[in-house]
């Protein structure tokens, strides 16, 4: 087990528990954001939205950058390709046990009955 | 094929499905989840070797599977939580090498005749706001993060 990346992942998965932080995660796949534009449709205050924001970026999962007085916000990709790498090696276990199992069902049912 | 390498924690509020129709019925679906001389012979994948394989097949009854990959041992431990013949399975999951909240997997059987519908559902323990809410799995709000993400990278 690669112990540094699992660290990383955890951050990942903390960041992803919530629903607030996924949406946002959305919205910046689509694209560069600035704070104001992507705080807009949530029901909640600024402060709050940016306690979300920072959790993100410590996670690395987001990154900030000053352009004059706007901040805008950008998706880092590389902490979701991991997480996303992790989902598929479950998937492709479990597909792959699945597999064997039509596999071995077959096989039963081709053997002549007793 | 890279399998288990990086077996992290479960993390909270994840859900994985994958569905499979199974050209056998559901009684030998069924059976083969739940003889454990059955599971031996066809659970884990083609580059895991099962090595040991023991499960006492009630509720509240553990299993032990010891997996043998390339990379190293994987023991997956767990308990069955709920079993209804020919309809569903359930079970926690978690690692014996690692410490880590136990994840819970339910297996879904729908009679289709000569067939099956399988379902199988691997998910983290719920988080509050999931029990709450009863918010999707995340799984698919990654896979379409890095699949726009990708996209945008061939456009600029």
């Amino acid at each position: 087990m690669v112990k540094c990346s699992s660290r990383l992942l955890d951050d990942t998965f903390s960041a992803l528990a919530d629903p607030t932080r996924r949406r946002i995660l959305e919205d910046l796949a689509g694209g560069d954001r600035c704070v104001t534009d992507l705080a807009r449709p949530y029901a909640m205050s600024l402060p709050a939205v940016s306690k979300h924001l920072r959790v993100l970026e410590r996670a690395g999962l987001i990154r900030r950058r000053r352009c004059g007085r706007l901040h805008s916000l950008k998706l880092e990709a590389e902490p979701m390709k991991q997480a996303a790498e992790w989902i598929e090696e479950y998937r492709r276990f479990w597909e792959a046990s699945l597999d064997r199992l039509d596999d071995y069902l077959k096989q039963l049912q081709a053997r002549p009955k007793l | 094929m890279k399998t288990l390498d990086n077996a992290a924690p479960f993390p909270k509020g994840f859900k994985l499905n994958v569905t499979r129709v199974i050209k056998a019925p559901v009684d030998l679906v069924f059976r083969a989840w739940t003889e454990p001389e059955q599971l031996r012979q066809w659970f884990s994948p083609d580059e895991v070797e099962c090595r040991n394989l023991t499960a006492d097949i009630k509720t509240g009854g553990a299993f032990r599977i010891h997996m043998v990959s390339k990379k190293g041992d994987h023991i997956a431990i767990g308990k069955y939580l709920e079993i209804i013949p020919n309809k569903r399975l359930q079970f926690s999951w978690s690692w014996e090498n690692y410490a880590m909240p136990d994840s819970i997997v339910t297996i879904e059987l729908e009679d289709l005749g000569s067939s099956t519908r399988l379902t199988l559902r691997h998910e983290g323990l719920p988080d509050q706001e999931d029990a709450e809410q009863h918010t999707e799995g995340w799984t698919e709000i990654v896979e379409k993060c890095v699949k726009r993400f990708e996209e945008q990278q061939l456009t600029t």
